[in-house]
């Protein structure tokens, strides 16, 4: 039995059926006990759990009565910031449909019901607002509506607003990347990681749309408690969490049908994160493990989608060639170039930091040869990253201006969305306390400066600010640009 | 246990066991040039025992000599662990600088270990003189003990931390050195005890030190956890590979 996934705007109504029964199963689900795998709590911990927070939310009353080894077997899965980010969300985006699709067929519905994608990226004019099924207070029959049963932001639509200028977009679907990151540069899916809730870097698709979507809804974090997902620990609470990560979903699966795309499909990838394994329950109300590599296209957990092009910036989808590395990170090797030189607090006011050129690296006409950087032998590329950033918010949205040292007038801005910030903060927390990167695309900003040409400017300015006005203070360990060849 | 291997591959582990290995073999060239070894020698545990007691009643026991047993013994033992902070190092400086701020970084980690060396190496010996099958089998029980407890928790979490390294420049390379002495302190936390129980095994204490050197190894690949009484890592991963769960989307 496949289950077809579709766009939710082209249903056909507003409420239609395959919406109607996700809402009835959100309702069944959240009236089971928490110590039932089918919960609808229960498989939102999965993802993330707080708690002391959830309890205090009054969304399970006693968080204790989950076992111990259960929860530590089971809660706080969530792969972020590394390659494992599109693999773990897939299976865990199929275990949810299984268990939602079982209660809808024995309860009256299709046996073959899937979960709709919101897709925010269409070309549609109200693409980007909420689906009003996710906003109305009551459903068609004047029932409380469950999926609008979410703490959110005030925003009903994606897009750029005054805290967080930058807009969600489909630049990393047609970026010349790879899907794995060599460190301090950008791949697809991310950099190589183990099993862990909070990784090095954010991979592309990761940062944006992933990352904005989730602060975009979850709102401007100054509210105590913030939106549900603006923190991972509460982001599957919210009904929308699904919609959204079955677009990003889907926009895996049309990526991987781009001709020049090279998906990793390495063992170190495919087997997935040794020792731990990715477990979710299933529809017996038994646990199972998959690996990443049975999320590819044509393995058991691998998805249908209705359609692979609309929205997805991807020409031709759904049968198009797919090129499947193995174990690379093509080009030559990166090398860092351009560093500052301490740690930064950002605080209330933004924070100007200046990166210098390694000196030796300012000597040659060509900054790949200066540096050393080997292979390749086309063009330069340059990423920026913000490194080792730590902070008590659930997520931090810092917000860059890019300048010559010493001028007013900015170069490049840029919005880095750190998602799970806290988590990754949490010195013995499951994360080590090791903070998260960000990482971006620089080169023409850096080409236009001059760097590259190693012609006058021996470095950089980047001033760093707080997007949500009165949020803890964070930390960066360092911003560096890192060259590697084509 | 594919994707460990191919994982290991990729990663410094690709130099760091090999060398890990020639240190270890370079023990034993040592042993046949300047006598036996005290500590990691390939004679049996009686001579190296009736050859300490000589040097020691001739008053020529050489504190440098286990110095360098001690520090043979620690590298070899060690560096493995260290596969992760050394990619981390190399990652953070220029690429000029990679393999100094590397050499650097494990040099201090080594360092660090010698200071408890000057406790652990008399209890070796010690425990060597004294040991038994059950005295074996008790120092094994305390090292596992150790190992549960929510302090050595602490310190495998201090551990998977990165820390802020400078990228060129000699602050690059005293960075490095830095987050090797910081790494060091919780490995000495953790592994103290481990460090003992090769001398538990007299005569079989090289392969009782390979031994040793992987259950580390394992300890090390968990992630980072809350601090708690727990079974020990490496015995949650040999539990997990007896394990054989189903799998999803599989009838």
């Amino acid at each position: 039995m496949t289950r077809l996934r579709k766009d939710i705007a082209s249903l056909g109504q507003v409420w239609a059926p395959e919406v109607l029964w996700y809402a009835r199963a959100v309702e069944a689900l959240r009236g089971l006990p928490f110590t039932s795998r089918a919960s609808w709590p229960y498989l939102a911990a999965i993802h993330g759990f707080d708690p002391a927070g959830w309890k205090a939310q009054g969304i399970v009353p006693d968080p204790t009565i989950v076992p111990d080894r259960e929860q530590r077997l089971m809660f706080n899965q969530c792969q972020h910031a590394g390659w494992f980010f599109p693999p773990w969300h897939r299976g865990y985006l199929w275990a949810f449909e299984e268990i939602l699709g079982g209660w809808i067929a024995t309860n009256g519905g299709p046996a073959d019901w899937a979960m709709p994608y919101w897709n925010y990226l269409s070309s549609a004019p109200s693409s980007r607002d909420i689906p009003r099924e996710f906003i109305d207070p009551t459903m068609p029959d004047g029932k409380p509506n469950p999926l609008s049963k979410a703490l959110r932001g005030p925003a009903h639509a994606l897009g750029p607003q005054t805290w967080i200028p930058q807009d969600i977009s489909l630049a990393v679907q047609t970026a010349e990347i790879v899907y794995t990151a060599d460190p301090g540069t950008l791949g697809y899916g991310g950099p190589i990681s183990g099993f862990t809730q909070q990784g090095n870097a954010f991979g592309g698709l990761e940062s944006n749309p992933h990352n904005f979507v989730h602060v975009m809804i979850g709102g401007d974090a100054t509210p105590n408690p913030a939106g549900w997902m603006y923190d991972p620990n509460y982001a599957a609470l919210d009904p929308i969490f699904w919609l959204h990560h079955c677009n990003i979903d889907r926009l895996w699966e049309a990526w991987m049908t781009g001709a020049s795309h090279q998906q990793e499909t390495s063992p170190a990838w495919g087997n997935g994160p040794f020792p731990q394994r990715f477990t979710m329950p299933d529809v017996t109300g038994g646990l199972a493990v998959f690996t990443p590599a049975d999320t590819l296209p044509g393995r058991p957990l691998a998805p249908t989608y209705d359609d692979l092009s609309k929205g997805t910036g991807i020409a031709v989808g759904g049968g198009g060639a797919m090129i499947m590395n193995v174990g690379g990170t093509g080009g030559g090797t990166p090398a860092l170039v351009a560093s500052n030189d301490e740690t930064i607090t950002v605080g209330e006011s933004a924070v100007r930091s200046q990166l210098t050129l390694d000196a030796q690296a300012g000597n040659a006409g060509s900054l790949a040869m200066a540096t050393g950087a080997v292979g390749g032998g086309g063009p330069v590329r340059v990423y920026l990253n913000v490194e080792g950033v730590r902070g008590m918010s659930p997520s931090a949205v810092l917000n860059l201006s890019i300048r010559k040292p010493g001028e007013d007038s900015v170069a490049a801005k840029k919005s880095l969305v750190f998602f799970g910030l806290a988590n990754a903060t949490a010195r013995d927390g499951p994360h080590g306390g090791g903070g998260l990167t960000a990482t971006v695309e620089v080169t023409d900003e850096v080409r236009d400066l001059g760097i590259l040409d190693a012609t006058g400017v021996a470095g950089l300015e980047v001033e760093v600010e707080q997007a949500v006005s009165g949020a803890a203070s964070v930390t960066v360990d360092r911003i560096t640009l890192y060259a590697k060849p084509s | 246990m594919r994707g460990l291997i191919a994982v290991c591959l990729m990663s410094p582990l690709r130099w760091l066991v090999p060398s890990s290995a020639a240190i270890s073999g370079a023990s034993l060239l040592l042993q046949s040039s300047i006598g036996p070894i005290v500590l990691c020698g390939s004679a049996s545990t009686t001579a190296r025992l009736e050859q300490l007691q000589v040097w020691t009643n001739a008053g020529l026991l050489d504190p440098w000599r286990l110095l360098a047993d001690w520090t043979l013994m620690t590298a070899a033992m060690m560096l493995p662990l260290t596969s992760s902070a050394c990619a981390r190092v190399a990652h953070a400086v220029v690429p000029r600088l990679r393999n100094w701020a590397i050499l650097l970084h494990l040099a201090a980690y080594v360092l660090v270990w010698l200071v408890p060396g000057l406790l652990l190496v008399p209890l070796g010996l010690v425990v060597e003189a004294s040991a038994t099958p059950g005295f074996a089998a008790a120092g094994i029980a305390v090292a596992l003990v150790w190992s549960a407890t929510p302090l050595v928790q602490s310190a495998r979490n201090v551990m998977h931390r990165s820390s802020s390294i400078r990228g060129f420049g000699g602050v690059a390379l005293l960075d490095s050195m830095r987050f090797g002495a910081a790494q060091a302190v919780p490995c000495v936390v953790s592994c103290w005890p481990w460090m003992v129980v090769p001398f538990l095994f007299g005569d079989m204490h090289r392969p009782a030190m390979v031994l040793v050197a992987v259950y580390l190894f394992l300890d090390r690949m968990e992630p980072p956890s809350k601090p708690r009484w727990r079974l020990p890592p490496a015995l949650v991963i040999l539990a997990r590979a007896l394990d054989k769960p189903s799998r999803l989307g599989r009838a």
